[in-house]
């Protein structure tokens, strides 16, 4: 039973935690920039199309809510709750100080500590865009219902979407705490229902690739919020929907505070199974047959294996390498932001396009390689944080260097040639150019493999951050990782263009390297004739004279020409790395 | 009636016995050391005690309250875990006001409180108004320890309390332990500065490979040791936590 003012607790623990996050964020002046960024920048979007089309909107009238509203706002709810259980399961699936707080109040007031605070992160991201939707609102429509709806549905939203997050959060993380097989194989089962997830979003979301719309989940209970919202405004809602759904949120919130203080608590005072136990049978050396060949870090990376042939030195770094990956995957979180932000500009131009699944074969053969590359060797110096001594002292810079790709290239590389193969042979293209896709491929899983080490050992990050409970989380710089990333997806989309339309690679290629510098030196330049002037016709001849080279010309020429560029850059980026590894004094 | 008493507690990971039929009986107003090599099972024990973690098997009670009911033990114990449970981003300061808030501890009573340990330990208002990501091992230890005292609990639960601690620092703190005792708090302590044991505990148990190999005063306990006529408690501790006896001489540290 929880202690009397169990309530006031959990709201003084929400308001503690949340005080706690914006500290953390507040330290980290780029984070807070980007955040703001993100904040201000759709909000003043919206003040924008407000002002703009102000006398436009009042004209239109009363109109019927319409389903793809009640739908979009199902998705948003939808997306919240996979946020939200993503969040509890891989970052905080306990509080921290937790013997002190389990030692000093009761298990319901830590989870509705826990509620509270996670609704006002979510608030803290949705209030400034609410906050002007409400006053546009009042101010087009002068709807004063609105002022208090709009914010309560908002409200609702996402405490009632975090609840069932942490509901579904909190029942995964048990089941990893309780079941050896869930224990064991987390890695890939997350990863599995992330990819469900986003396919579940992309169903949804691109009627263009056989989905259903966002207007299929128009019915979904959740999407009603916005018939709440519009109460007071021309927009006609259904009442009785708005009704639904705020009683049905108080039950939730009933209902879910419940059921989440008795997983949580099973959770926590529940001992964990480790995910190593069937692996201690497996690398038990009585159990295995040749204890030669079996070691505890190969049975741990089992059913991976290191080729034999390879020298132990750079198999144990490589094994390593992946142990600490599959245990730590927290560690990979930074993949997801290039990934998301270019993955979804490739899907919108694959809506345009008029095969949308032309475009799944070149975003393969270019988003793949760098995750590849990235995955296992991002910061490989950084990664080893207080044992770095260790290593420089234990291992030459040719095995740790070697070491450090090869998971890239026994894991990254087939699964990279695979995908794209799969995804040409189901797009529209001739075997040649689906052959040249998968060589694309192959070549910047390559390139990207060997450039990480290097780029990541030359700007190494040994700071950690903090996610959840870990305060061993090291993700690469911020500056590596970007420039990795165009370094290896620039000039492999560049390859992947002279394959698949060499006259528009051709086209890019004069306009980077020749009109857009023209352009702008002839902007800075004004009516000015002088060095930037003529600096600009300079350019300016370069981009015509690229143009003025035929597709086919340009397809052999710039294709080659990219290709040793690659094959030099590898040899470069392996032979410095080892140099730098070799060279390294840390000054820990 | 005992402070803590505990009956054939035992708790079992998988094959491995962490605490093997524990036997023990605290009573009112003294301090119990508690000391073991490590992965004896005294962390274990300690939550087990402190109801974060429950028994396989057998029974234990703190202030007359089975440590399976959580909801009744919290007001009873104070808890300063081997790892100081603290927030990087508050201060001393906001933490300690945390902390009593959340057990509802009168604030006039608890600032005067906070400010008189905190000047014990020499940490200065300055110092309490600074973040406790800036702190040094020993200031996060004496945070930490007034939090676990804070609202004067029935049972402490000391585990090393003195780690990382100046010699200064560390005696207040033995001191400190005197006067809990005095005014009626059980003292549960585990450390591995044995003379600390010697100077204040009145009760010492040894747990070895998760047994209680031996209980009885310090005095009592460096009368077993049979090394001659510099017996101290710490030639007991290796005589009764060495596998082999006559490899006792060959061990350096026992943590």
């Amino acid at each position: 039973m929880a202690e009397s003012n169990w309530l006031q607790h959990a709201l003084d623990v929400g308001v503690f935690e949340f005080r706690r996050s914006v500290r953390a964020i507040w330290q980290d002046k780029a984070r807070t920039f980007l955040m703001a960024a993100g904040l201000v920048f759709p909000s003043l979007m919206l003040v924008g199309f407000i002002s703009l089309f102000s006398g436009v909107i009042r004209d239109i009238g009363t109109v019927s809510l319409p389903p793809v509203a009640r739908g979009t706002v199902a998705l948003l709810w939808l997306f919240g709750v996979f946020i939200a259980t993503q969040r509890v399961v891989s970052a905080r699936p306990r509080i921290d100080a937790e013997s002190l707080m389990l030692t000093t109040i009761s298990a319901r007031t830590v989870i509705g500590g826990l509620l509270v605070a996670e609704t006002l992160r979510v608030l803290a991201y949705l209030g400034l865009p609410v906050l002007v939707l409400t006053g546009g609102m009042v101010y087009l429509f002068s709807s004063p219902a609105s002022a208090l709806l709009i914010p309560l549905a908002a409200v609702l939203l996402g405490l009632t979407a975090v609840l069932v997050g942490m509901v579904l959060g909190y029942a995964v993380a048990l089941l990893i705490a309780t079941s050896p097989f869930v224990a064991r194989h987390k890695t890939i089962l997350g990863g599995v229902a992330v990819l469900a997830a986003m396919g579940g979003y992309l169903f949804v979301t691109l009627p263009q690739f056989g989905g259903v719309g966002q207007e299929a989940l128009a019915d979904l209970p959740v999407g009603w919020f916005v018939d709440l919202a519009v109460i007071g405004s021309p927009i006609q809602g259904s009442v009785t929907n708005a009704t639904v759904i705020v009683v049905g949120s108080l039950l939730v919130v009933v209902g879910g505070i419940a059921l989440i203080e008795r997983e949580a608590t099973r959770l926590w005072f529940t001992d964990p199974v480790s995910g190593e136990e069937e692996q201690k049978e497996e690398s038990n050396p009585a159990a295995t047959a040749s204890k030669e060949t079996r070691t505890a870090l190969a049975g741990a990376t089992a059913p991976i294996r290191i080729p034999e042939g390879i020298s132990q030195p750079t198999r144990r770094v490589a094994q390593w390498i992946i142990l600490r990956t599959r245990r730590d995957p927290r560690r990979l979180n930074f993949l997801l932001l290039p990934v998301v932000m270019v993955g979804s500009a490739i899907f919108s131009s694959g809506i345009q396009a008029e095969s949308p699944l032309a475009v799944l074969a070149p975003a393969a053969a270019v988003l793949l390689p760098w995750m590849a590359g990235a995955t296992f060797a991002m910061n490989p110096l950084g990664d080893e944080g207080a044992v770095l001594p260790i290593a420089l002292i234990s291992s030459s810079g040719l095995d740790y260097v070697r070491g450090v790709m090869l998971p890239g290239l026994l894991l990254g590389l087939p699964i990279v040639v695979l995908v794209t193969g799969g995804a040409a042979l189901v797009g529209p293209f001739e075997p040649p150019v689906a052959v040249g896709l998968v060589g694309v491929a192959f070549l910047a899983t390559v390139v990207a493999v060997s450039t990480a080490p290097a780029v990541g050992m030359w700007f190494p990050r040994f700071s950690a951050i903090s996610i959840g409970q870990s305060r061993e989380v090291v993700p690469p710089r911020l500056v590596t990782t970007a420039f990795h990333f165009l370094g290896v997806t620039g000039p492999a989309t560049l390859l992947a263009l002279c394959l698949l339309n060499p006259r528009f690679a051709r086209t890019l290629v004069a306009g980077l390297v020749g009109f857009l510098p023209a352009a702008l030196l002839q902007l800075v330049a004004g009516d000015d004739v002088g060095v930037l002037s003529d600096a600009s016709a300079w350019f300016h001849g370069i981009g015509t004279a690229v143009q003025s080279v035929s597709g086919e010309s340009f397809q052999l020429v710039g294709g080659s020409l990219l290709v040793v560029s690659a094959v030099v850059v590898t040899v470069l980026s392996y032979r410095l790395a080892v140099r730098r590894f070799d060279r390294y004094s840390p000054s820990l | 009636m005992p402070s803590i008493e505990t009956t054939a507690l035992t708790k079992r990971y998988g094959s491995t016995t962490a605490v093997d039929q524990l036997n023990l009986s605290v009573p009112d107003g003294t301090v119990y050391g508690f000391l073991g090599p490590n992965g004896a099972g005294k962390t274990t024990t300690m939550r087990i005690l402190t109801g974060l973690t429950t028994p396989t098997s057998g029974s234990a009670t703190v202030a007359g309250v089975p440590v399976t009911d959580r909801d009744s033990l919290r007001p009873h114990i104070g808890y300063l875990p081997e790892e100081p449970p603290l927030y990087e981003q508050a201060t001393a300061y906001e933490q300690l006001e945390y902390v009593a808030g959340l057990r509802d501890l009168p604030s006039r009573e608890t600032q005067d409180r906070i400010d008189d340990l905190l000047n014990r330990l020499d940490l200065s208002p300055n110092d309490a108004a600074t973040r406790i990501a800036e702190y040094s091992k020993g200031m996060r230890q004496k945070v930490a320890y007034v939090q676990a005292v804070l609202h004067d609990p029935d049972v402490a639960f000391l585990d090393e309390p003195t780690s990382g601690l100046d010699p200064r620092a560390a005696r207040t703190i033995r001191e400190l332990i005197g006067e809990l005792t005095d005014e009626g708090t059980t003292v549960f302590l585990s450390t591995h500065i044995l003379p600390v044991v010697e100077e204040v505990a009145d009760t010492v148990g040894i747990l070895y490979d998760g047994k209680l190999v031996a209980e009885d005063t310090p005095d009592q306990l460096t009368q077993r040791a049979e090394t001659g006529e510099t017996r101290t408690l710490e030639d007991a501790f290796l005589e009764l936590t060495s596998t082999d006896p006559a490899e006792d001489d060959t061990e350096e540290t026992y943590g």
